[in-house]
């Protein structure tokens, strides 16, 4: 009788570590996930300065064209994760304007200013895919955790979910294969 | 030098090593007989005759290899700086701008220490040392000997000293055309691990390749910085170089410049003084070396300055 009890305390007190250190496991990937994806905003923020820059300096040089319509990025905090998707697609779509644009003016193409932030961008879309793919591999550990047994149980308890990926659009994968 | 000459120098080699084995040939036979003779005459053939018969022939051929050493030394190693005037010097001369060659000296223990990419282990010596420029990229190049002292005690209290290679190859250093601010190492998992003090200081980051995963370790000080410089194209760069070298590579990111260690057994640019010489082999092997520093610029595209700021 008195093994049974020590066999109980025993199994309870392994329980309880294993409960422990799941639990702590689970809160530094969400950790981990959160500080990725402020890598990811500032890598998208970097991206906007850029884009914006480009493009005023496109906009100098193409004036009564129709196709200087820039869709409007708007970045702020607190925005949701497929907020942030649809505003780096519309970074997309305005820097396949721009590079519509550029082969229509070879001037502009070949202007020092222009060429410096072309390299600027190239750069900082490589920092957006880093941030980008240390961001899902990160989800794809802790969505590990949430939905595998058995350290689901913990996850349910202290009511976390699997999270979303930031999913690359193809155009954004062409840009670093941009010819400068 | 011409090849003639070397071929002469090589011919005055093989004549007096062919004359040393003669010789230690005609001692050694002389010896056995003598201490046979010896033995019977006043003794019996026991274990001890056998054990000091054994020593004895073991004292000849050393001594032999030391006499041969003696003779042939400055013939070698006038036939190895004859060999790497002729052939290497024009080779990478050709190949490379801004050359800068030492066929004695390599990277000083300190230099490699100071990186900390690789432990020097308790015997360190390098030479080959190679600098210059292929497609405008700055490099530098050594192979690396390095070995660790291993002590062992046995039940009786003696204790034996062992030297055990733990690594034998190249060392390499080229401009990398990413900035980058933390370090980032890639080592293949069958490495030493001893040789890198890195595993003990950073944190390893797993990249979303399984199989490279599988083949190499990554560690560094920001996993950003890992993801950035290891982009899935370099990933699958590393994986065919690393398959087709088939040795243990190291890959670090440092100062803004890329190190590359390569495990694989060999002394390059060198040639075996006692092997007939051919030139075509003789040039088709140095290509291959030269090649090793080549394939890195070409494959990881070093050259593409995308990535740099303006100055």
């Amino acid at each position: 009788m008195e093994y049974l009890v020590y066999i109980i305390i025993g199994v309870v007190l392994i329980i309880l570590i294993w409960w422990i250190s799941t639990s702590n496991k689970l809160k530094k990937m969400t950790i981990k996930v959160d500080e990725s994806l402020s890598g990811i905003d500032i890598a998208l923020t970097k991206r906007h300065e850029v884009l914006t820059k480009m493009i005023e300096v496109v906009k100098g040089y193409v004036k009564h064209e129709k196709e200087t319509f820039f869709e409007v990025v708007k970045l702020r905090k607190e925005m949701t994760l497929s907020e942030k998707i649809t505003e780096n697609q519309k970074m997309d779509n305005n820097m396949q304007k721009i590079n519509v644009l550029v082969e229509n003016y070879p001037d502009l193409k070949a202007s020092d200013n222009f060429m410096v932030l072309q390299k600027a961008i190239i750069d900082v879309e490589e920092h957006l895919q880093a941030s980008r793919r240390l961001y899902n591999s990160n989800v794809t550990l802790f969505n590990d955790l949430v939905m595998l047994f058995p350290s689901n149980i913990v996850a349910k308890a202290s009511k976390m979910k699997a999270k979303e990926f930031f999913k690359a659009t193809e155009k954004q994968k062409e840009y670093v294969k941009v010819d400068v | 030098m011409t090849i003639g000459q070397l071929k002469e120098i090589q011919k005055e080699i093989i004549r007096k090593n062919k004359k040393c084995n003669i010789i230690t040939s005609i001692v050694l036979c002389f010896v056995i007989v003598l201490t046979i003779f010896i033995k019977s005459k006043y003794g019996f053939i026991n274990n001890a005759f056998v054990l000091a018969l054994i020593i004895e022939t073991i004292s000849i051929i050393l001594i032999s290899f030391i006499i041969k050493m003696c003779v042939n030394g400055k013939d070698i190693a006038k036939f190895n700086e004859g060999f790497k005037k002729l052939f290497v010097n024009d080779a990478l001369k050709s190949t490379f701008d801004d050359l800068e060659y030492n066929m004695d000296e390599g990277f000083s223990k300190t230099i490699i220490d100071q990186y900390s990419m690789l432990d020097t282990g308790d015997s360190f010596s390098s030479n080959d040392y190679i600098s210059g420029k292929y497609k405008g990229i700055n490099f530098e190049q050594s192979d690396l000997f390095i070995e660790e002292k291993r002590v062992t005690t046995d039940s009786d209290g003696d204790t034996e000293v062992e030297w055990i290679p733990i690594f034998t190859g190249r060392y390499m250093i080229f401009d990398f055309n990413k900035i980058f601010k933390a370090n980032v190492q890639v080592v293949s998992k069958n490495f030493y691990s001893h040789l890198f003090p890195w595993g003990k200081k950073y944190s390893t980051v797993k990249m979303e390749d399984a199989e490279f995963n599988k083949l190499f370790k990554v560690y560094t000080s920001m996993e950003h910085d890992a993801f950035y410089l290891l982009t899935p194209h370099f990933i699958d760069k590393i994986k065919t170089l690393y398959k087709q070298l088939n040795a243990n590579i190291m890959l670090g990111f440092l100062d803004n410049r890329l190190h590359i260690a390569i495990d694989n057994g060999k002394d390059s640019f060198e040639y075996n003084v006692f092997k007939p010489i051919n030139e075509k082999e003789i040039k088709d092997n140095i290509i291959k070396d030269i090649k090793l520093i080549t394939d890195f610029v070409d494959e990881f595209n070093l050259d593409n300055d995308l990535f740099k700021k303006e100055n």
